[in-house]
């Protein structure tokens, strides 16, 4: 958590103080100078009050005397909330917002260290915001990359090689062993989805040739594999090509696949 | 992101308005009244500038101007930076930033449709930043279910 610590750090500011003797006019033009909004009242280094703009332009509307030679101690909001170096941002908006302020002094030990204003606050969530959200972001995506990945391989090096290898060797069961395939694949390859979501609009046979020739299957095992004769996988690999738009084009399927994976 | 026309929509479309013949003193009547730090000086339904708190504090009496000689449109703010209601949030608290101002008018096309302050925004950034984190943490804790469909 980012605390007023870093910030007082990073801002290394200076503070602006008044004595309770000054007058308002002397006040004024310490804001106007230092184009400040508010500046705290202090005396012997402990802050007694605080005076803003909005303090003036209220006091202003509603004395209908306002001596200007008067002292600010007469004026000034006397109930500073203040923050210490512990406390976070975050504490600060919460505060600003509920009590309609601007400026929140940082006390340490009764001592001003530093003051928030709520253009540091605006700043501070400009930057934070982002950085935060990003970051939460990034570690969700992370973390559902890398199970995707974990399942992706198992199913693929693991369990897939399994279901081939029991199709193969009880080839009377091979049509709920195809349908095991084909859900494992849906859900463990990137490509499957590919294929399956992409406007090549291929046929489930025609998908089930493309992974096998991406097993490195020929095509007497795809035939034997799918129990369909050979030109029978020959005609599916002619629409394949087709559809992959590259029938009048030299190379094989695979380097053509390689370019949608 | 939170756009400014959800801003407006979260505090008001109100605008308080004074005319530029006005004098200060009425102005910060008018403010005080409103407990708002800044007005928008409208004259024949056109904005003229804003005048703030900030600027009764710098150029009236340091410049030995008396607020109820002076009028609103010599010492308000002529150039203006305006949103619109399609920018966002962050729009706004990078002109406010860069420009160190405290308030902004919106204008949609041409017409003055509200006025957003600082503390608008970062009022509204906040609760929608809880809002957001709170959404974040139910979705990583596993409060989120997708939805599993039988067959």
């Amino acid at each position: 958590m980012f605390t007023l610590k870093e910030f007082l750090l990073a801002k290394g500011k200076e503070v602006w103080g008044v004595s309770p003797n000054a007058t308002v006019h002397e006040t004024l033009k310490v804001m106007a100078e230092k184009d400040i909004g508010a500046v705290p009242v202090t005396e012997k280094g402990k802050i007694i009050g605080i005076f803003s703009e909005r303090d003036f332009a209220r006091i202003a509307s509603s004395l209908k005397q306002f001596d200007l030679k008067l002292p600010i101690r007469r004026y000034m909001t006397k109930k500073v909330l203040h923050v210490s170096p512990n406390n976070s941002m975050e504490d600060c908006m919460n505060i600003m917002t509920t009590h309609r302020i601007r400026h929140l002094p940082i006390l340490e030990d009764d001592k001003i260290i530093g003051i928030v204003t709520i253009g540091d606050v605006v700043k501070h969530l400009l930057q934070e915001q982002k950085f935060i959200l990003t970051k939460v972001l990034d570690a969700i995506e992370e973390g559902k990359n890398n199970l995707r990945t974990n399942v992706r391989f198992n199913i693929e090096h693991n369990v897939l090689p399994l279901v081939r290898e029991l199709a193969r060797k009880h080839p009377e069961d091979s049509p709920p062993f195809h349908l095991l395939e084909e859900h494992l694949n849906k859900i463990s390859s990137e490509f499957y989805r590919k294929l399956v979501s992409a406007d090549f609009n291929f046929t489930p046979t025609e998908i089930s040739i493309i992974k096998l020739i991406k097993a490195n299957y020929r095509e007497k095992e795809i035939s034997e594999f799918l129990n369909i004769s050979i030109s029978t996988v020959k005609k599916h690999k002619y629409a394949i090509r087709g559809k992959l738009g590259i029938r009048h084009k030299s190379g094989n399927i695979l380097s053509h696949l390689d370019g949608i994976e | 992101m939170l756009t400014v026309n959800e801003l407006l929509s979260r505090k008001g479309h109100g605008i308080v308005s004074i005319d530029p013949g006005a004098t200060v003193y009425e102005a910060l009547r008018l403010m005080a009244m409103n407990n708002i730090g800044a007005l928008l000086v409208i004259e024949k339904e056109k904005l003229q500038g804003v005048f703030s708190e900030r600027d009764y504090a710098r150029k009236i009496i340091l410049n030995e101007k008396s607020s109820r000689d002076t009028l609103v449109k010599d010492v308000m703010v002529k150039r203006l930076f305006s949103v619109t209601p399609e920018d966002d949030a962050e729009d706004c608290m990078k002109l406010m930033t860069e420009q160190h101002v405290r308030h902004l008018p919106v204008f949609k096309d041409a017409n003055l449709i509200g006025i957003i302050s600082i503390g608008d925004v970062v009022k509204a950034v906040i609760e929608d930043q809880k809002t957001t984190i709170d959404h974040l943490e139910n979705y990583i804790s596993g409060g989120y279910h997708p939805k599993v469909l039988a067959d």
